[in-house]
């Protein structure tokens, strides 16, 4: 079982014993989910940042011949998709993986992260329901991003490095498909945690076995096939917007004692009571 | 100026067709040689020999609309009960709100104009001519779903909703905290809470259409723009047990409830209130038949319902309901009344009684009632089965004054195909209610102890409330207690065309495949002699039971 738990000082990368547990949890992916871009946009991100000029190239033009297969295996397994795609990751230094990591998420991932999102990760935290992240994204891309959303635990997939450098393979479990689901189910179990309990977010038809494992499935901006599988199994169905089409409605708080609620708004209206 | 409704009394033989005590017609006894009867069955109608003896109770015909609504309108806003005219109310400088009905009124949706633009583009014409610019026009949807964009430009019509959207002209948001302000609590003790724009507005004005008596008055304001918070107080068991019935505002206990938070917020609040009450004429052109007593059709009615059928039978599920609900009605607006409250909201309830009642001599030991593919909360979307069972046992078992149609004990028959069918963005929670609360227990107070605060706080319910075109968490328990009158009153509960008997297990029903199956289930308990009752829709009617 691969949990990683965030903590400020040391290697987010490296897996930390299990958090103690709220009885309750929401995963989330992460791509197409809570943030409006996906895995092949931090992958070229990541490949035109690389290094030199002429590394750079050299490394896109890899992605660039990769791109027939990339469509394949999209069409065919997302398991499939993250081993071609990770590939072109192979000879990259861990610490430039690391500083890229950091950078791509603080420059663009936070900005695209779709607004609604946050607000509904923070409305499920203050409910009680701890926030997981699982996603097929790189670890060196998502633990800065989980810092950055206070989110402990993530699951995200993880390079071998062989010498410090990324031999392009990616570690067991991939995530993506069953093993996602699995993963939840493992996690669960360490803490006690009952699956029908918890709430899933996914947006993609890859995800439906993930989803299905859980007692709370939610399809967010499902793709045709997710969408059909949603209907047809009876899940709830939510769109986020990115941050320039979505408006901001006002206040959420999701507070849990009535006794708060009212204090809060009897706070607020006192000028027209 | 003469009031436009005046005209009616000329009208010597609509009048006469319209006193309760002359609609003896509209009760009619079977026999032998009788018709078929048209009874809705979900998206279909079904056309089935009723055994001999039955009574149809059919709904009086639509009064005459107003010649010149447009006129009618102006002439009450110049003239209202117990209040200045409008254009005496105001003053440049002013903060006016708005507040229109929601997409539940009328069913289905009107032909255009809509009576709410009609209504709006006069008020607003009076408002920009006395100079107050700060207007928002808010649509009082309370815990329903959010209107969608299109929904509303049909509603408002262009004109306003040109000069006013987004930012003039939205949905009441009932979870943004920031925007509800609570005005105090009544004599017992229920706590009332308002839109904040609406109470902190100089004047409140409410545009409303009455389709059925349970609508309008108080419970306008006091539950359009109110929150949970609020509602909760008469949404619940205890309160809807209590009420006999929804469509008798004096013997409700949920209007005595919302009437007592409507006069707590007069007392805050300067309410311009204008009421409208619409005829039953619910289907014309092609489908006008369908108000036909049977006995009466011609060649043509039974072949347009054959025709009916055969297309609904041959298409999709998708495309039924679109074809239905893309359906406009050809309602026509009968009266017009503004100002106070409750001087404009009984000058309403008088004409709409005018319009609905039926006298009726005892109560049934069957009642047979056709669930339609429309109410309230499904324009432009499912009827789950948790609506059906707000539909027959909400409101068309409540359609009556005095007495419900059938007595204690007695058996109501639901005709629907009932499938286990849900909208996943308007009726998410609807989902786990009915597979998660409804598996466990169908005990409305054990439901509402377990469950419905969980519900009603859910994150994600809530998130889809207010940003997606989901009802509120909690609006499936209200569903639920809404029946909760009938539940108490009824012995047993037949789903007559059940396509999915496990659906109406999960109810608490019993389920036949077709209705003579469900009339011989519901004898085999009652008698042979039993007497069956059968409530004719469309449209709509009241039967006040002697």
């Amino acid at each position: 079982m691969s949990v990683y738990t965030h903590k400020k000082s040391s290697n987010a990368l490296a897996p930390k014993p299990p958090t103690p547990s709220s009885g309750r949890a929401a995963f989330y992916d992460l791509d197409g989910t809570i943030v409006d871009l996906n895995l092949v946009h931090a992958a070229i991100f990541t490949l035109a940042n690389v290094g030199e000029w002429s590394g750079r190239v050299a490394y896109l033009l890899g992605f660039a011949a990769r791109i027939p297969r990339l469509y394949v295996a999209e069409r065919r397994d997302r398991r499939l998709l993250n081993t071609v795609l990770f590939e072109a990751f192979k000879g990259i230094s861990r610490d430039r993986l690391l500083s890229l990591g950091e950078e791509y998420c603080e420059r663009i991932l936070i900005g695209h992260l779709f607004p609604h999102a946050v607000e509904l990760i923070e409305a499920n935290r203050a409910a009680g329901i701890e926030p997981v992240l699982v996603t097929g994204s790189p670890d060196f891309i998502v633990a800065p991003l989980a810092r950055h959303l206070g989110v402990a635990d993530f699951a995200a997939n993880r390079f071998v490095f062989s010498r410090g450098r990324a031999t392009g393979r990616l570690a067991e479990p991939v995530m993506a498909g069953d093993e996602k689901a699995a993963w939840c189910a493992n996690y669960a179990a360490g803490r006690n945690i009952d699956l029908a309990n918890c709430w899933g977010y996914a947006d993609s038809h890859y995800d439906t076995a993930f989803l299905a494992n859980l007692g709370h499935p939610v399809a967010v901006n499902p793709d045709r096939r997710l969408r059909a599988a949603a209907l047809s199994r009876q899940w709830p169905v939510i769109h986020f917007e990115s941050a320039a089409a979505s408006q901001p409605l006002g206040d959420f708080e999701s507070a849990q004692d009535p006794k708060q609620d009212i204090e809060r708004s009897t706070r607020g209206s006192d000028g027209a009571a | 100026m003469a009031r436009p409704e005046g005209k009616l009394k000329e009208l010597k033989t609509a009048e006469l067709r319209h006193e309760v005590g002359a609609r003896s017609d509209l009760v009619v006894k079977l026999n032998r040689r009788s018709e078929r009867r048209v009874i809705p069955y979900g998206e279909e109608f079904l056309f089935e020999k009723l055994p001999v003896g039955t009574r149809v109770i059919y709904p009086p015909p639509p009064l005459d609309p107003l010649a010149d609504p447009d006129q009618a309108i102006r002439y009450a806003i110049l003239h209202p009960e117990n209040q200045d005219p409008l254009f005496a109310q105001l003053s440049p400088n002013m903060r006016v709100t708005i507040a229109i009905d929601d997409i539940s009124l009328p069913l289905p949706q009107m032909r255009r104009p809509d009576i709410r633009e009609r209504l709006l583009n006069q008020v607003l014409q009076t408002l920009a001519d006395y100079g107050v610019d700060d207007v928002h026009l808010v649509i009082a949807t309370s815990l329903h779903r959010r209107m969608t964009e299109a929904e509303i430009r049909r509603v408002v019509g262009e004109r306003a909703f040109k000069q006013y959207w987004p930012d003039r002209l939205y949905n009441f948001d009932a979870e943004n905290r920031a925007e509800l302000a609570m005005l105090g609590k009544t004599e017992h003790g229920e706590e009332v809470w308002l839109s904040r724009r609406a109470a902190e507005s100089d004047l409140l004005i409410y545009l409303n259409i009455n389709l059925v008596p349970m609508d309008g008055g108080h419970k306008s304001v006091a539950v359009g723009l109110a929150p949970y918070q609020s509602l909760r107080h008469h949404h619940n068991v205890e309160t809807l047990r209590d009420s006999h019935s929804y469509m008798d505002p004096a013997r409700s206990a949920l209007h005595r409830s919302s009437d007592r938070m409507g006069k707590l917020i007069h007392k805050s609040l300067n309410i311009f209130q204008i009421e409208t009450a619409v005829n039953t004429r619910m289907y014309g052109g092609m489908l006008d038949f369908l108000h036909k007593n049977e006995d009466r059709f011609t060649d043509w009615d039974r072949t347009r319902l054959k025709g009916f059928q055969w297309t609904m039978r041959n298409l999709s599920n998708e495309m039924r309901r679109n074809l239905l609900h893309n359906y406009a009605a050809p309602y026509g607006m009968i009266g017009v009344w503004a100002g106070d409250t409750e001087a404009v909201h009984q000058k309403a309830l008088a004409r709409v009684f005018q319009q609905y009642a039926v006298p009726v001599k005892g109560q049934a030991d069957i009642l047979i009632v056709g669930v339609p593919y429309i109410c309230p909360y499904n324009v432009n979307s499912i009827m789950n089965p948790v609506l059906v069972q707000c539909t027959a046992m909400g409101y068309l078992f409540n359609m009556y004054r005095n007495k419900p149609l059938v007595r204690e004990g007695g058996t109501l028959i639901i005709c629907h195909p009932l499938r286990d069918e849900f909208h996943p963005e308007h009726h998410p929670s609807y989902i786990e209610f009915f597979h998660r609360c409804l598996a466990e227990t169908t005990d409305a107070v054990e439901l509402e102890k377990k469950f419905e605060r969980e519900f009603a706080r859910n994150p994600t319910y809530i998130h889809m409330y207010r940003y997606g075109n989901a009802y509120h968490g909690v609006h499936p328990f209200y569903m639920w207690y809404w029946g909760e009158p009938a539940r108490q009153h009824v012995g047993r509960v037949i789903a007559a065309g059940c396509e999915e008997p496990e659906v109406a297990a999960r109810l608490g029903w019993e389920a036949a495949d077709t209705l003579d199956e469900a009339i011989a289930m519901a004898t085999s308990e009652q008698g042979r002699s039993a007497s069956i009752t059968y409530l004719h829709l469309p449209p709509l009617v009241i039967a006040d039971v002697e």
